[in-house]
């Protein structure tokens, strides 16, 4: 009865988006810039009420909910099925991915109305949201891997955006390269899980590529067969590092993080659209939803969040020293995903999902008012030339700021609960054993930085003196930009309530425990641990000190004594020069990967494919037959008598044979 | 061509006319594809029956052997009423005579198609043995004198609009095609071997005057010739095949011929080798008609010096009938002696595969092209037979229901049809441009773009491009070779390799049509009968996408087992009714 209710709902919820796209990319060049903006923010945004629909239908029920829609694929021995895995995690993201994307998309009605093919941009923007919901809804593996590709693929189109630009085609190959070795990654990590005792368990063909078949199996064996599940750990670290090795190249973690900071051209409606929700929340997802996995992996769990742990906290040290704005952010997102991922790596994976959707929210406010800004100044995205915007774009900045406070972890704002409750996950849950200290403290050491480069970043646009370029007069931009930046404040700044203290109204808590609590118990009854009694208040005075740390010193430096950064540089050369280089992860990479390719791959080319394939074998196939060809043409002369001849013979020939077989 | 202003205005009208031809059939496609989705059957009952069924159904029960015979009788008719005209008025029938015979062809539709609605209807109404079982009215026959008729329908309106043909007495060619298409229908029925002589002779008779028709271009007189005298040789073989077959088993209906061989095999082992002469014979005879290797060298003369209609006629028409005939003898008279035939059977096939193929490469002349073309592609129909046969090996009743049969069947069908759409535009560009040479198709595109787009979609069909109709055939005349009583992989090994081949001398033409330059860049405009007759195959070889309805009900139609059940049911006597 329940679900009869929701099917056609959460259908429409995923198809609205695609039909706005396939409009957009079939009669959106006929269309004015007012009806491409309308159908992508209508479909959007129709798709956003039918996922608060789904939500509050949803409020106050446990239990997945699968909504079936036949089989994909029907072969002997095969079935994929078609339907949508309806639980607290997919129904959370549903409403937060559109209700994001709906902002995203109504300024980019303002930010891009002087700009051609918008309605590329919006088709690809609502072709992204499209995918990142079939992600979402996935009920199998297999459908997950098309939501993913899909993400891979319009991202892909949004960075290389503008294709004219070489820059950008390197900034989108560099991408999609990166991709293609993670997603194989992934795709071996699933193929294993696919294949795995606990997924072939099931009777029946093709059950195992549920979720709910493999992770109800997994949940079963944990009370029923300890010592075969046991004998599986081995197995579980493998795939949770390769998925893990998946979800870190989309959600650009350290190592994989190259193609993140170097979207220098693309839209920045189109960077924050894939910071925030779609492609850099994909991976995050992708952890979460296949935590059951993870918590029977241990070891992979430490080095999980051990990496993350260092990650979050080298990105950010990275962002202290950037001079582009968009780069800070995007080195700031590689930090807070690595937070994100922490808390997966740790199994606190319900702050994790929290973090996400404060990130969402306070990052899309944050480049979407450094893309006013960037408006207002007419492309300057360098803060060393921008400064003192305070008194020409006051709105901008008040919105800037909040969303600075909240990422950076101001008290009762946003991401001061989300990064708390992370903190508070890791430090308590017992997975990883001692290496949760390390992981915990290193994580903790992200947080003033973090405060550090937020606040550097608004007082180099906003406070200081104002430079003013020649021809430029900077104004506050439309409504249509400017609404979206004051609601995404609006909710940095009391963001932090959807985990409100009272159990009833927390809506993080009614989500996703059923959600994340089952497997998380019978992976603390499977392992014999016990959970460290801490309190969640526990961790937010610790938050709100090193948060103080990291706001002090920026404070006190970019108003009082702004010449000390150049001392640093000064005195510090290397290390600057080593964070200002972002890493020199390209550089390693190329000697170490790109040119032993390169070599052996034009040996192939010039050898093995001109030499043998092309002039061996293709042209001599093509040469022979001709020849055959020639050599057949002359037994056909035109006489009659020749004919019969044949004949004859072919008739001779039958008898001759079937005459020696006697 | 003087170019004054009426000129003009009949090129402008012309070229509007050609603006809505694209809607127009994407418009039949779409109408075509929801009548199909929306249930064939309840369109026959609806649109079909209320005008038709009554008095049929009173003649039919009345006079149920006439019943079955009325197509061929039609067609009979028709034939002497064109020569009645022809006599007449002699000069008067360029167009009263080939419009006849298409009133006469649609006609004879009526009857087929309402046999045929019956027999899926209540099953065995109407259907057995006549005349003392010289023919065997079944499902099988029904769904080939469909197609059949349907294919003369093309060659007719290829002659009609033909500058080949004499203005005086054109009524007697198309007489002379009414005889061929009885004889034809005639043939696909046929269960003894006498009438199968007499029948399969009556075709290729009538088809050396229509090859020699053109009596003032040496190249037909000399097609002609060659022809006779190749045909007539090849009969002798099949006739002297025929003889030691009676001899043999002592009767001419190829029910009682299945059985009867079989009990001599098992009684006297030493007939074999005469069993396996009199197979070589028949093999060789019939092999002429289906103008497969090494039986096929008068094909290309014939082709280049026949009259296009005819081309087309002889490149489909007979060879349904043949084809029906190779299906009646070999897998139902000759199925108990299945390990004699086959060996030759998978020779034929991998020359004709081959040969066909090799000859093709190089020729630039359309027809002669064609021609070789068809060797090839009646040698992909005889993988269904190689593959049947092998089953008949083991269990002789089993052939006729295995996948080679209907694989066999479904691509002669779509050999027609795709065969036909060719002819049809070798026809058009040659009224167009007074040529058939490949020089003539250069830059087709641009003069006249819904034929060369229909060229296109015939040739990719050919060559198997797959989500066409061709590919589906090529598929299900392959699957028989890979199902695991039968597994001869290396003759689907050999007609996979064909096939690349295939696909080059097919990609040289599209090639010519789409990538070179037009020797002459003047756009020209086929005649509205041309026009709409392009829609047909391209409709069809398009609509083949949707869902496959042609393979299930060909399937469930074509291969019921009612070709089985009269020799199960009747034994070796037959039913005899009507006469």
């Amino acid at each position: 009865m329940f679900f009869i209710d929701l099917k056609y709902p959460v259908l429409y919820s995923l198809l609205l988006p695609l039909i706005g796209s396939i409009i957009l990319g079939m009669w959106g060049r006929r269309f004015g810039q007012r009806t491409i903006a309308s159908v992508a923010i209508s479909t959007v945004f129709g798709s956003f009420l039918l996922s608060l629909y789904i939500a509050l239908k949803f409020w106050g029920t446990g239990d997945p909910v699968l909504l079936s829609f036949g089989n994909l694929i029907e072969v002997t021995g095969l079935e994929i099925p078609l339907g949508f895995h309806l639980d607290g995690l997919s129904v959370l993201l549903l409403t937060v991915v559109t209700a994001v994307a709906s902002l995203i998309l109504v300024y980019s009605t303002g930010y891009m109305v002087v700009r051609s093919s918008s309605s590329r941009f919006f088709g690809l923007m609502t072709l992204s949201v499209f995918f990142m919901l079939a992600l979402i809804l996935a009920d199998n593996f297999i459908t997950l891997l098309i939501g993913w590709s899909g993400i891979a693929v319009t991202t892909y189109l949004l960075i290389g955006f503008r294709f004219y630009n070489s820059d950008t085609v390197q900034s989108a190959k560099r991408f999609f390269i990166i991709n293609a070795v993670s997603d194989t990654a992934l795709l071996v990590g699933l193929i294993l899980l696919i294949t795995s005792p606990i997924a072939l368990n099931y009777s029946g063909t093709g059950a195992g590529l549920t979720y709910r078949a493999v992770f109800e199996n997994l949940t079963t064996l944990s009370v029923t067969d300890k010592p075969f599940l046991g004998s599986l750990v081995p197995l579980f670290e493998t795939i949770a590092i390769l998925i893990f090795i998946g979800a870190a190249g989309k959600s650009a973690q350290l190592l994989q993080h190259i193609w993140l900071p170097n979207t220098s051209d693309t839209p920045i409606p189109a960077i924050a659209l894939m910071q925030s929700v779609t492609t850099v929340a994909a991976g995050v997802y992708l952890m979460a939803r296949l935590h059951p996995v993870l918590l029977f992996a241990p070891t992979a769990m430490a080095i999980i969040a051990v990496i993350s742990a260092l990650s979050a906290f080298i990105a950010a040290g990275v962002a202290l020293v950037q001079t582009d704005m968009k780069k800070i952010l995007a080195w700031s997102t590689i930090s807070q995903v690595g937070l994100m991922f922490l808390g997966c790596g740790v199994g606190a994976v319900a702050a994790a999902i929290f973090h996400l959707v404060t990130h969402a929210v306070v990052k899309s406010c944050l480049i979407l008012s450094v893309g006013s800004v960037k408006y207002a100044m007419e492309g300057e995205t360098d803060i060393r030339r921008l400064g003192g915007l305070k008194s020409l774009l006051p709105f901008t900045r008040v919105a800037f700021l909040a969303a600075v406070a909240a990422l950076s972890g101001f008290p009762m704002l946003a991401g001061f609960f989300s990064v708390s409750e992370i903190f508070h996950g890791t430090f308590t849950l017992p997975f990883i054993f001692g290496w949760k200290w390390l992981a915990g403290i290193v994580g903790y050491a992200a947080i003033p930085v973090t405060a550090f480069y937020a606040y550097r970043l608004y007082y180099r646009i906003f406070e200081g003196e104002y430079h003013k370029p020649p021809g430029v007069e900077p104004s506050e931009p439309d409504l249509s930009m400017e609404a979206p930046v004051w609601i995404s404040a609006a909710l940095s700044v009391i963001g932090g309530i959807i985990a409100f203290p009272k159990p009833e109204f927390n809506v993080i808590d009614r989500y996703l425990s059923p959600v994340i609590d089952p497997p998380m118990i019978s992976a603390i009854g499977f392992w014999g641990r016990t959970e460290d009694a801490f309190s969640s208040y526990f961790f937010m005075p610790i938050t709100v000190g090193v948060f103080l740390i990291g706001y002090w010193v920026a404070r006190n430096i970019y108003l009082r004594r702004p010449d000390d950064p150049r001392e640093f540089k000064i005195h510090h050369k290397d290390l600057h020069m080593y964070l200002w280089d972002e890493l020199r992860v390209e550089e390693i990479l190329d000697v170490i990967l790109i040119r032993p390719a390169k070599w052996i791959v034009s040996w192939l080319w010039r050898e093995v494919d001109e030499g043998l394939i092309d002039r061996g074998i293709v042209e001599g196939t093509g040469k022979s037959t001709f020849i055959l060809a020639r050599m057949v043409n002359l037994l056909r002369n035109g006489y009659t008598r020749y004919y019969l001849l044949y004949l004859a013979i072919f008739i001779t020939l039958v008898i001759w044979l079937a005459s020696r077989q006697e | 061509m003087e170019n004054g202003p009426e000129q003009d205005r009949k090129e402008l009208r012309l070229y509007e006319a050609g603006n809505w031809f694209p809607p127009l059939m994407a418009g039949i496609l779409v109408v075509t594809g929801l009548l199909v989705y929306l249930n064939y059957e309840f369109i026959v009952h609806h649109f079909y029956l209320p005008f038709i069924s009554t008095p049929l159904e009173v003649f039919a029960s009345t006079y149920r052997a006439y019943f079955l015979l009325l197509p061929e009788m039609l067609d009979l008719a028709g034939g002497i009423l064109i020569l009645l005209m022809d006599m007449i008025r002699p000069n008067k029938n360029r167009l009263r005579a080939p419009l006849t015979a298409q009133v006469t062809l649609i006609l004879s539709y009526f009857p087929v198609i309402f046999t045929m609605y019956l027999t899926t209807r209540y099953f065995n109404a109407a259907l057995g043995q006549y005349w003392g079982g010289l023919e065997t009215i079944d499902p099988f026959s029904l769904f080939l004198k469909s197609i059949v008729l349907l294919t003369v329908n093309y060659v007719v309106v290829i002659a009609m609009r033909s500058k080949e043909l004499p203005e005086k007495f054109s009524g007697e060619f198309y007489a002379f095609l009414m005889f061929a298409v009885v004889a034809v229908e005639c043939v696909v029925s046929s269960s003894d071997i006498l009438a199968i002589f007499l029948l399969t002779e009556f075709v290729a008779i009538t088809s050396y005057i229509l090859v020699g028709w053109l009596k003032n271009r040496p190249t037909s007189t000399e097609a002609a010739l060659k022809y006779f005298l190749l045909g007539s040789m090849s009969s002798a073989f099949m006739v002297f095949g025929f003889a030691i077959m009676y001899g043999l088993s002592g009767t001419t209906n190829l029910y009682e011929m299945k059985v009867a061989l079989h009990e001599v095999r098992m009684q006297d082992p030493s007939m074999v080798p005469v069993m396996l002469l009199s197979t070589l014979f028949f093999m060789v005879g019939i092999g002429f008609k289906l103008a497969i290797a090494p039986f096929h060298m008068y094909l290309p003369d014939v082709f280049e010096g026949a009259p296009t209609a005819i081309a087309t006629f002889l490149s489909v028409t007979p060879k349904l009938a043949t084809t029906a005939v190779f299906i009646r003898v070999f897998l139902l008279g000759l199925s108990t002696v299945a390990d004699l035939w086959v060996p030759m059977m998978l020779i034929c096939a991998v020359l004709s595969m081959t040969i066909g193929n090799l000859f093709a490469i190089r020729q630039t002349n359309m027809k002669r092209f064609l021609a070789f073309s068809s060797i090839t592609h009646m040698g992909y129909m005889l993988l269904g037979l190689c593959a049947a046969g092998v089953i008949a090996k083991t269990n002789s009743n089993a052939a006729i229901q295995s996948l080679g049969y209907f694989g066999m069947l479904h691509y002669m069908v779509i050999y027609a049809i795709m065969n036909t759409g060719i002819f049809l535009i070798v026809s058009v560009v040659e009224h167009h441009s007074g040529g058939s040479h490949l020089d003539h198709f250069k830059g087709l595109v641009h003069r006249a773009p819904p034929s060369a787009y229909t060229m296109l979609v015939c040739l990719l069909s050919l060559a198997g491009i797959p989500p066409l109709a061709g590919f589906m055939a090529k598929f299900f005349v392959m699957w028989p070779l890979f199902e695991p009583n039968v597994e001869l992989y290396p003759l689907a090994i050999i007609a996979i390799l064909n096939m690349v081949v295939s696909a080059y001398i097919y990609l040289r033409i599209i090639k010519a049509m789409f990538l070179d330059k037009p020797m002459v860049e003047e756009r020209f405009y086929p005649d509205t009968t041309y026009r709409y007759a392009m829609i047909p195959p391209f409709a069809f070889l398009a609509l083949y996408l949707f869902g496959g309805y042609l393979i299930r009900w060909a399937y469930a139609y074509a291969s019921s087992s009612y070709f089985l059940t009269i020799n199960i049911y009747f034994g070796s006597s037959g039913p005899t009714g009507g006469l």
